[in-house]
């Protein structure tokens, strides 16, 4: 049995049922990486002897009848930002090329508690931010679909790996949408947690205010697995909440009868791909069909919303990167320098402003979401972008449909909803509700996901 | 009224060269030449903040002492 696009859940159940080994899988997974990575190069180091390693340990535990939980031998990979004790987390950058942690971050530790199987460290825009780059120690990830075209950023790497079929999760980071644009374009899901709902200690930081870790995989049931295990209150991170971690499997029920969502239809009525706004439309009748209440509903412009996180973040970054930037600049990728670089010049009061903004943007999100179960928008603007080293850099020129969420710090979940004519690339929904109402987004992403199959269509890599 | 600070005019490449000499950057040729043609449109984005808001509006991240951790 090939197991490369069976899900975290499925796997679980073979194993349960003797039917496939962890060992089995993740040899399978590593033969796959190995065959089809040279043109996709979504990881940066595959760790095949820590792989089997785990896999071998995973496998005696569950034939021993020990379960650690949802991901007990599931392989996974990480976005190289994520430490990793012994093994080089290099951010994707020419200035950590050579950094090894000491220590795992967080969220590691949690996963390795689970019982998972590190594959390896995965492709990233440079340091969550600079991408895509044709001037670092590696090359840019591409888009399993169509390798001409990319897989978003800044979660390259794992968006590209978990469509691909190497790996059945991965773990991402979102400021701005760096997990929910790449899941998107290419017809993943891929969820941005709420602020503060899983740790990020030991994560390379992009924006101290808006950071968010959280998982990457080819379902909203998945997600929910993937979730249980990193979700937490963590002490040693100054923006985790200590709010009790839900059995989110149980909200896996497949009935939203009743839930009301509000369409924030004019963040992408005009300016997107042509086949987008048919396809949102084509997946709020499957959700009206469900038996939810759809009604548009009115929020700040993208504009107003991009502006304000784009500022605090450059600020951040800035404050992050400045004795590196001041000393060595030419070590730095040209987009991540030239994105970063400005904030050298952001004066305290636009920041304080900027944070006093964000106040009132993500208050108008919770009052919005005093009258709706959830909000519903599009995941991308667009598809794939071309690989072309020539793109012009859009990060302040287009304003992004994933940053609303990240200003609110909801949970948001991007999950596929078509594909475009033209080109064959994936489309995208987007599902977000009130903080902590992860059970929520997941409901109704895995209800859609029981009528639909857009998630069950994966790319022919020959 | 105008509630932020989009009317101002742009910067100048020659004040960009103050403003990024002032907050202690000292960019090769070829660099600078990079950050005059990208900070234009920072600059505007920065100038579109509102800048209203009342007294009271407190920012979104507010000094919680209980957070910040010890040791």
């Amino acid at each position: 049995m090939d197991p490369a696009f069976l899900t975290i859940a499925e796997l679980g159940r073979l194993y349960d049922q003797r039917e496939l080994s962890p060992v089995e899988v993740t040899r399978s997974l590593l033969d796959r990486v190995a065959a089809h990575d040279a043109k996709l190069h979504s990881f940066i180091r595959v760790t095949p002897e820590a792989a089997l390693a785990e896999a071998q340990a995973a496998e005696r535990e569950l034939m021993a009848g020990r379960r650690r939980g949802p991901l007990h031998g599931i392989p996974y990979a990480l976005k190289d930002i994520v430490e990793t004790a012994g093994i080089p987390t290099t951010g994707h950058s020419k200035l950590c090329k050579d950094y090894v942690p000491a220590a795992d971050a967080h969220l590691v530790t949690l996963l390795k508690a689970g019982g998972a199987v590190l594959m390896g460290k995965l492709a990233t825009w440079e340091f969550a931010l600079g991408g895509p780059s044709w001037d670092l120690p590696w090359p840019p990830a591409r888009n399993p679909w169509n390798p001409d075209y990319l897989p978003g950023g800044s979660s390259s790497g794992a968006s590209a790996a978990v469509a691909a079929g190497f790996v059945p999760g991965a773990v991402g980071t979102d400021t701005g949408g760096s997990i929910r644009g790449p899941a998107a374009v290419c017809g993943i899901a891929g969820l941005k947690p709420t602020y503060g709902r899983v740790s990020r200690r030991g994560v390379f930081p992009n924006t101290f205010t808006m950071d968010h870790c959280g998982p990457l995989t080819r379902s909203a049931g998945d997600i929910a697995l993937f979730l249980q295990v990193i979700a937490g209150f963590d002490a040693e991170d100054p923006g985790s909440e200590d709010v009790p971690v839900p059995d989110y499997r149980a909200a896996l029920t497949g009935r939203i009868e009743g839930l009301r969502f509000g369409l924030i239809e004019h963040w992408y009525a005009q300016g997107a791909h042509p086949d987008l706004v048919p396809a949102i439309s084509a997946a709020v009748e499957v959700l009206r069909g469900l038996g939810a209440v759809v009604e548009p509903v009115q929020l700040s412009s993208l504009r107003d919303y991009t502006d304000c996180k784009t500022t605090i973040s450059i600020a951040e970054l800035y404050s992050i990167h400045e004795k590196d930037l001041k000393t060595r600049p030419q070590d730095f990728g040209r987009i991540l320098r030239n994105r970063v670089l400005p904030g050298a010049l952001i004066r305290a009061e636009d920041y304080v402003q900027a944070l006093r903004w964000r106040a009132v943007l993500a208050r108008e999100q919770a009052l919005t979401l005093k009258r709706f179960d959830a909000l519903l928008t599009a995941g991308a603007l667009n598809v794939a972008d071309p690989a072309d080293p020539n793109q012009p850099d859009r990060l302040v020129s287009s304003p992004s449909i994933t940053m609303p969420f990240s200003v609110g710090g909801l949970p948001a979940l991007a999950i596929p909803c078509g594909f475009s004519r033209a080109e064959g690339l994936p489309l995208s929904l987007q599902i977000a509700a009130a903080p902590m109402a992860e059970p929520t987004v997941l409901r109704i992403a895995h209800a859609y996901q029981q009528a639909t199959d857009w998630h069950r269509r994966h790319p022919d890599l020959h | 009224m105008r509630t932020d600070l989009s009317h101002l005019p742009p910067s100048t490449p020659d004040e960009i060269r103050v403003m990024t000499r002032r907050a202690g950057l000292d960019l090769p040729e070829e660099l600078m030449q990079q950050f005059i043609a990208v900070w234009p449109a920072f600059e505007a984005m920065v100038r579109r903040i509102p800048r209203d808001l009342g007294r009271a509006a407190e920012p979104a991240h507010s000094y919680r002492p209980l957070r910040i951790v010890r040791g």
